[in-house]
């Protein structure tokens, strides 16, 4: 028994060993997915935009402490014509891509076209560039250039924020796009006469660029050098990169050596992860598990743990225009939804939930935007109020089964409906739970139904719902509420999915989006946020907190409502 | 014995290729649409998405995924419907023209029609090619739709940690469990035998997900004892470029042994179980005792004579073990975060993947249909009174 023993032990100790940490002046940090693909211009999942923070430059960023905009690549924000349609850019002096040559107004309009081209694999992104009629480069000057949009926007500069501008030279070496107009790589019937357009674009859509980092090219100070599928991300500071003159600005920091980005979409594995001291930084880990490590003070003597607000939200959304078959016309009354939204446990549900970390919202906006509406209060929670809501807008229980009733159209229709989800999400299971038991109380039969992602989104967009639990994410830019709240948006399967919308709404919606003088903008989108609050058209529920974790080791912490909440190129390992 | 083992290969040639169209058609009749994942951007805050811009994009990608050609060779439809309904690729649209049509279709909604599209449909050109594929009997799956990457690319990297996974537990679960079940067997009544059986029935009864988690709590968890790494399946920084196989073997060993007692212990309890009862029956018959008569060792009874002829039950669940090790496991790949098949698939189902799930379906269905020509051939190689059947 004993060499058995003595043999396990031996064993025991050489496994230990090579739980190693990493070498100084690397990053670990904890992802919970992985990107779909790293493509420039293909790819949508949020991962992927926090790396491109990094990897990437554009145009503008977004300015993380004040939320504004920020001049990146350009000297200054643009200059604007009174009419609101031509943007007049100019490049930084001594910006170089990786090959030394200069980034000029050529690579902007490059970029364009890339986005643009009906052949570009992009489709979720081609409407953000749907609204550039042509980019007109300077001709005495490579580094300026005029952006010429299709009409005013309130995010024509905004838009820029989100997309890596891409090196001409090394996407398009034959220089094919250059032959064409903005326009023409738009339209289907030329396309079909130009192979050489195909040619080019099936060489930019394949994978390579996706997923070997020998294609990745970008003008950031980090550089993709592997990425092991299902594992990590490795990150690495470019030699000699041009931003090392600009130290103030964040985007051209690169402080540790090398970051890696460690998959981990378990979050009890994930929670031991930072336990050993494997991970540097977190900002995904669950609520449960951030509770649990924020009362280790073994733990919180190695990592700092903070909570930051985000944009983001979570809502309960009613079906305002039912068929009136399938669907019953249940919450056609604001009165009603006014009702369902007294009957939300608020308190209860974030307690139990989200460790009563998060906050409510009243509306669409994050009450950390400066178009926030303070003048509106949040609807609390109060059954007998409902109660008498209810009975007052004639829903009543007239065969006393327990379950309202009322006459609608000539038939009797019963206060009974499902609620849609997301199967998978326990959370959002039992805020499910909650919330029907709150209902129940007051007479009313809420079934909870999962779906997976793509039955849930197609009944949805379909209106093919009673009530749905959801969440948006949102960012810094000023809101543009067509896309949630415009009635065409409802007309044609958009994201408008409880039917929100009346003239004066989608005319406030139009005068907001055109409105490119901040203070009126403001004005405008208080009005909007009211017009929602009458509504009720979402209960809505609270805003979404990040949980942040970082090492001790790592100093220069600053933590930002915008997404990703912490920006890694600058946190400094300490001395 | 090779004549036998042709005529089972050619049997599995049709159900192979049923089992594709099964597959098929059920995920072509799934709920979503792959075009509205694609073309609709997750994002919601600040974008002018233009709706008259998305019907394009809508209908470019139908038509660049194949979606606007006919399911298969051929359809069966109420003769009031027209033939070119497959040209509707929004869901929505298609559901409000079919209700639209029976409302107006009379007597013409209960003929059925059958009507023929030839080879130029979706299943045709999956099997065979065309449009930048080649085709899965040239061993392309096409291309993956969220990922827009080849699907044989994706699944490969994913493919080689569930085999290696899935392997090692088959081997570890046989070679463990034999000799305990045999142990058990041959002396049914001992204190090791008992004990065994407690704890194999233990091990039986637990789910994955507990054992895993049990697991990482209490060797990966710096306040009991922190031993092996709590996740993945490799050192942070990956290996040195220049490591051979065998360090990159040594490397990721203390990163496996974890997850390879979540996949092994649930298969070792019951093989162990299943062969001490083969055995046991076994052990009671007359060839057994002529054997013992002629004065064998036990050890020649027990593992020559007693092991190979209650070896069939065994096989049979091989045969159905093996097919797994394509499938991966969902839970203890997510719980140990290894890339493996399991999450892959699940990723590509909820994602409306199809290319990836097609892959998947049919890898398996081939791995099934080998490993029962496998478990056919060594049955008759067991026992050739199987031959004749």
């Amino acid at each position: 028994m004993k060499p058995v023993l003595y043999f396990l032990s031996v064993l025991l100790i050489a496994l230990s060993s090579s739980c190693k940490k990493t070498q100084s002046n690397v990053l670990v940090v904890h992802l919970m997915s992985e990107p779909e693909d790293m493509h420039p211009t293909n790819g949508a999942s949020a991962v992927r935009a926090e790396i491109n923070l990094y990897t990437n430059l554009s145009l503008l960023r977004v300015n993380y402490k004040t939320g504004e905009l920020l001049p990146c690549l350009v000297k200054a924000l643009p200059v604007v014509s009174l009419d609101g349609l031509n943007y007049n850019y100019e490049l930084k002096n001594n910006m170089t891509w990786d090959d030394g040559t200069p980034i000029t107004a050529r690579d902007i309009l490059f970029t364009a076209k890339a986005s643009k081209c009906l052949y570009t694999n992009n489709p979720g992104f081609k409407p953000y560039w749907e609204n550039i009629l042509d980019i007109e480069e300077d001709p005495n000057d490579i580094r300026k250039f005029t952006v010429i949009m299709k009409r005013p926007y309130i995010l024509n500069t905004w838009f820029w924020t989100d997309f890596p501008i891409l090196q001409e030279a090394f996407y398009d070496k034959s220089k094919t796009l250059s032959k064409y107009k903005n326009a023409q790589l738009t339209d289907s019937v030329f396309l079909q006469t130009k192979p050489d357009v195909k040619k080019w674009a099936d060489e930019f859509n394949s994978s390579k660029y996706s997923t070997d980092p020998q294609f990745m090219n970008g003008g950031g100070p980090y550089k993709i050098t592997k990425w092991d599928k299902g594992v990590s991300i490795t990150l690495e500071k470019k030699k000699d990169h041009w931003s090392g003159n600009c130290k103030n600005d964040w985007y051209c920091q690169a402080n540790p050596d090398k970051i890696i980005l460690k998959l981990n979409s378990n979050n009890a594995s994930a929670l031991l992860e930072l336990k050993n001291g494997l991970i540097d930084v977190s900002t995904v880990i669950d609520y449960a598990s951030f509770s649990e490590l924020s009362k280790d003070e073994n733990f919180k003597k190695n990592y700092l743990l903070k909570l930051a607000d985000t944009y983001n939200y979570t809502y309960v959304a009613m079906n305002m225009k039912p068929d009136g078959q399938k669907h019953k016309k249940l919450f056609t009354d604001p009165d009603v939804r006014k009702a369902m939204a007294m009957l939300t446990p608020y308190e209860q549900i974030n307690k139990t939930l989200y460790e009563n970390h998060n906050k409510r919202v009243i509306g669409p906006i994050s009450p950390n935007k400066p178009d926030f509406n303070t003048a509106l209060s949040p609807i609390a929670f109060d059954v007998e109020a409902a109660k008498d809501i209810l009975d007052e807008a004639g829903w009543t229980d007239t065969d006393n089964d327990n379950i309202r009733d009322k006459m609608v159209d000539g038939e009797k229709v019963k206060m009974e409906f499902n609620i849609n989800f997301i199967k998978g999400s326990k959370v959002w299971e039992d805020l499910g739970k909650q919330l029907s038991e709150s209902m129940g109380k007051a007479g009313i039969y809420a079934m909870l139904n999962p779906l997976d992602y793509n039955g849930f989104f197609g009944a949805a967009t379909g209106h093919d719902f009673d009530m749905i639990i959801g969440a948006w994410q949102s960012s810094a830019p000023p809101e543009d509420f067509s896309q949630l709240w415009h009635s065409s948006s409802w007309t044609n399967h958009g994201l408008n999915f409880t039917g929100f919308g009346t003239p004066q709404s989608d005319a406030l919606i139009d005068s907001i989006n055109t409105c490119i003088n901040e203070p009126k903008r403001i004005e405008l989108s208080k009005r909007f946020q009211q017009l929602v609050y009458d509504e009720q058209p979402y209960i809505f529920m609270f805003t979404q907190t990040r949980r942040v974790i970082v090492s001790k080791k790592w100093d220069n912490l600053e933590i930002y409502t915008e997404y990703p909440g912490v920006l890694l190129n600058t946190l400094k390992l300490k001395d | 014995m090779w004549r036998y083992a042709l005529k089972r290969f050619f049997w599995f040639i049709p159900t192979l290729f049923a089992v594709t169209i099964i597959g098929f058609v059920l995920l072509a009749n799934a709920p979503g649409d792959p075009v509205n994942s694609l073309v609709l951007s997750s994002n919601s805050g600040g974008s002018m998405q233009s709706i008259k811009d998305l019907e394009i994009q809508k209908k470019y990608w139908s038509k660049q995924l194949g979606l606007d050609l006919p399911l298969f060779y051929f359809s069966v439809q109420r003769l009031s419907e027209p033939d070119t309904l497959y040209k509707i690729t929004d869901e929505a649209q298609l559901k409000k023209l079919k209700a639209d049509l029976k409302i107006n279709g009379g007597f013409k909604n209960y003929i059925p029609k059958i009507t023929w599209y030839g080879f130029h449909n979706q299943y045709h050109r999956w099997l065979f090619g065309g449009n930048n594929s080649n085709g899965i009997v040239r061993g392309d799956f096409g291309m993956s739709i969220s990922k827009k990457e080849p699907v044989i690319v994706i699944l490969k990297d994913k493919l080689i940690w569930s085999l290696t996974f899935s392997i090692l537990s088959i081997l570890l679960a046989y070679v463990i469990s034999i000799p305990i079940g045999i142990r058990m067997a041959k002396d049914p009544e001992s204190r090791f035998s008992k004990i065994s059986q407690f704890v194999l029935f233990l091990l039986y009864s637990m789910p994955s997900f507990f054992m895993g988690v049990l697991l990482l709590m209490l060797f990966a968890n710096p306040d009991v004892l922190s031993v092996f790494p709590p996740s993945g399946i490799k050192p942070i920084e990956g290996y040195d470029d220049q490591s051979s196989l065998f360090t990159k073997i040594c490397d990721s060993l203390p990163y496996m042994i974890l997850p390879l007692i979540c996949y092994t212990y649930a298969s070792l309890a019951f093989i162990s179980r299943l062969t001490a009862t083969s055995i046991t029956e076994q052990l009671g018959l007359d060839y057994i005792k002529t054997a013992k008569a002629k004065g064998l060792s036990e050890k020649t009874i027990l593992w020559k004579h007693a092991l190979k002829n209650s070896a069939l039950p065994l096989i049979t669940v091989f045969s159905s073990v093996f097919p797994g090790v394509v499938g991966g496991s969902v839970i203890i790949e997510s719980i140990f975060t290894i890339p493996g098949m399991g999450l892959e698939t699940v990723r590509a189902i909820i994602s409306h993947d199809y290319p990836v799930v097609i892959a998947v379906i049919t890898l398996s269905s081939v791995l099934t249909i080998f490993s029962y020509l496998l478990a056919d051939i060594l049955y008759a190689w067991v026992d050739p009174r199987i031959r004749t059947y």
